[in-house]
């Protein structure tokens, strides 16, 4: 599995590992270029000591070097060498060097002949002979001096080499232990590194090992658990809200679902209880059982049936096997055919009723969903509106879409209500006490708005009036298709 | 034994409170949660029959001001909820009984009457006094080989005498417990029910098992 903590580690250390070999490295080098030019100075005055010791006269060259206070050219030291030689120009051009001269400590051996201008010397790395130790060379081609006097001379005049060879077993050794030592203190530093890192890495790490574990304790029964906002580091807290706002919806969600399932259980258990109780108490006491135990029964299994039939309608709808069939319906006289079926029942209740809307307007649309979507809303208005208040309903075409909206007053409601009211089964009164309705209707209505090609909204004013607005385009194409040879909903 | 049921199910309150009542118990109904918890703390009830979701104040609510006003009211549940979480926590909240819905008529009067034996310390349905043996689930009563004949509030009346066999029960207790608020109890119509059940218990060999206590009551024991 992939860790942070693990990652950052790796990644730290291989960064911290390069900079530190790099950095090493590059000391080292420095260093060492710092000795070595050191050194090859060092060559170069010894080589300058042998030039100005050179002479020449008449077309030979001699020198007169004392190893009296160069003692390392002396062969009883022999950390310091040097060969002289004479170049030579023969008549066809070629250039001959013989040798001149030597330092006691080379005795008979040769130095490599690798040179150049006095001003650009060469150096080299050898061998030394003699005592086959690891040395440094420097070349240089030069003119030896000469008495100016001396037109003979002056007028052949000759050139030389020098070649001059130290004894670099001790820069060696010395560019060995600081290679050495840089090593070690690398490893070190490394392994001090390797300590350290993971504990520095663990508390800055530990806010997101903290909202790893809370998220693994949240399950279905701790939804209620919110992730920490104000104490997380800045980089988490984008994505502790973000977790907090859907744990808020999977718990509405959740609660929701419990609530159906509730919702559902009574709306379909207590019926059946009902019946139940009833005919065991008509076999247990027969002469309880009569037509007025009868007529009971068969309220309770109309209601029943009026239910189920409702959940089936709407999963029907929900699963689109519903088709709507689109004819040209006159809006106005639609709505008031749908409304005269629940005029008596507002006469009774004392309903004041506005009904408003164009007189005359031919729309496309199915009346027989229609109606039961518009249906269910003026039921609604009718049913809960308090006795005495008043009821609107106004209908509308604008800019290619019907409207049709039903307001009453829903004193009992409250704002958090609006988006339960489409839920199935949902009813205000928790104890859901009042049989005549189960709770479907609306969510049948929005079920049925949607295969129409249209939808239902709630809107809660202040005042507490309740509007809920059906809308459908004209133009709509209907969400079940419309074929014409679709189910009806009856 | 008198009984409260909370219900607002118009059809199984008065369904049910008839059979409680054609099983022998006194049975006081409401179909509002605040009422129903009034009640309770007003009257001497021998076992509650709540439905959890009631308008005003729900079962677990009632039972919640009971239980806080020390009333110790054995309550049975009745519920749609069959999640075993709920039933849990109903028995958590003070139930001592859980019926689902839908249930069986006889199990709803087999567990009422279990929790009234249990109300008065009874754990067997047999009921034994002497010569005079009461069966608690059938409703019969034998008196040595004799079966004796009983109208129910004749047998609710012993019954109830006979749960608190040897203690003095005042005919106000005898009220409470065996009328509902239907009936209009005036003081002799205690003292009817009595003398027809002694002169029952006399022709069926049980002589003297009730005597009468002048100005406390009334006591059920076994005779010497």
């Amino acid at each position: 599995m992939k860790s942070i903590q693990r990652h950052l580690r790796t990644r730290l250390l291989t960064v911290f590992t390069i900079l530190v070999v790099t950095g090493a490295g590059g000391l080292y080098w420095a260093v060492r270029s710092a000795l070595l030019e050191q050194f090859d100075a060092g060559l170069r005055v010894k080589a300058m000591t042998v030039v100005t010791s050179a002479t020449q006269r008449r077309g030979d060259v001699d020198e007169k070097f004392s190893d009296k206070f160069l003692r390392e050219f002396d062969d009883d030291v022999a950390t310091d060498f040097f060969q002289l030689w004479q170049i030579t120009r023969q008549q066809d051009g070629r250039e001959v060097t013989t040798v001149e001269g030597r330092s006691d400590s080379l005795v008979k051996g040769d130095l490599p002949l690798e040179f150049g201008p006095i001003d650009a010397p060469v150096y080299g790395d050898l061998i030394l002979p003699v005592t086959n130790k690891p040395g440094r060379a420097i070349g240089v081609r030069f003119t030896p001096r000469y008495n100016r006097r001396d037109e003979d001379t002056a007028n052949d005049l000759r050139e030389a080499i020098v070649v001059v060879a130290s004894d670099r077993s001790e820069l060696d050794t010395l560019l060995a232990r600081i290679g050495g030592l840089l090593l070690a203190g690398g490893v070190v530093v490394l392994g001090v590194t390797m300590l350290v890192v993971p504990a520095l890495l663990r508390p800055g790490l530990r806010p997101l090992h903290e909202v790893g574990e809370l998220a693994s304790q949240i399950d279905a029964r701790t939804l209620t658990r919110r992730f920490p906002v104000a104490d997380v580091p800045a980089e988490l807290q984008p994505i502790c809200e973000r977790l907090n706002d859907l744990l808020q919806r999977l718990e509405y969600s959740f609660e929701r679902e419990r609530r159906f399932s509730g919702d559902l259980a009574h709306e379909l258990l207590t019926p059946l209880t009902e019946l139940r109780v009833l005919t065991e108490s008509s076999v247990k006491w027969p002469e309880t059982a009569g037509p007025r135990r009868s007529a009971e029964t068969l309220t309770i299994i109309e209601r029943m049936e009026a239910d189920i039939t409702s959940l089936l309608e709407l999963s029907r709808a929900e699963h689109q096997q519903v088709q709507a069939k689109h004819e040209q319906v006159d809006l106005g006289e639609l709505v008031g055919q749908i409304w005269a079926s629940y005029a008596s029942r507002a006469l009774d209740r004392k309903l004041d009723v506005e009904l408003a809307g164009p007189q005359s307007a031919s729309v496309a649309t199915d009346p027989v969903l229609f109606r039961l979507v518009v249906g269910n809303l003026m039921a609604n208005a009718v049913d809960y509106a308090p006795v005495n208040s008043p009821v609107t309903v106004e209908w509308d075409v604008v800019e290619q879409t019907i409207a049709v909206s039903v307001t009453n007053l829903a004193l009992e409601l409250l704002p958090e209500d609006v988006p339960c009211l489409f839920d199935r089964f949902w009813r205000k009164d928790a104890a859901r006490s009042e049989n005549h309705h189960s709770g479907l209707g609306l969510s049948l209505a929005a079920g049925l708005a949607e295969v129409l090609g249209g939808r239902v909204d709630a809107n809660l004013a202040e005042t507490g009036e309740l509007t809920m607005t059906f809308t459908q385009m004209v133009g709509a194409e209907p969400a079940g298709g419309d074929t014409g040879n679709g189910d009806a909903v009856t | 034994m008198r009984v409260l049921y909370v219900e607002d199910s118009l059809s199984l309150r008065e369904t049910v409170a008839d059979a409680l009542r054609r099983s022998g118990y006194a049975v006081d109904v409401t179909a509002e949660g605040r009422e129903g918890a009034q009640l309770g703390l007003a009257e001497p009830y021998d076992v509650a029959v709540l439905d959890v979701m009631v308008p005003g104040l729900d079962g677990f609510g009632i039972v919640d001001e009971w239980r806080k006003a020390g009333r110790d009211l054995p309550v049975l549940f009745l519920t749609a909820r069959t999640a075993v979480t709920d039933r849990v926590d109903g028995l958590n909240r003070g139930g001592d009984d859980y019926l689902t819905k839908p249930f069986a008529l006889e199990e709803l009067l087999a567990r009422v009457q279990a929790l009234c034996r249990r109300r008065y310390g009874q754990t067997s349905p047999q009921l034994s006094i002497g010569i005079l043996n009461l069966n608690t689930v059938a409703k019969t009563v034998r008196c040595g080989d004799n079966h004796l004949t009983l109208t129910p509030r004749e047998y609710a009346l012993l019954e109830y005498l006979a749960f608190r066999a040897g203690e003095v029960v005042s005919r106000t207790e005898i009220e409470a417990h065996i009328y509902d608020d239907l009936a209009e109890p005036m003081s002799n119509v205690v003292n009817s029910a009595i003398c027809l059940l002694r002169s029952k218990l006399d022709s069926a060999g049980a002589t003297g098992v009730i005597t009468t206590r002048r100005g406390l009551g009334y006591v059920l024991e076994e005779v010497p």
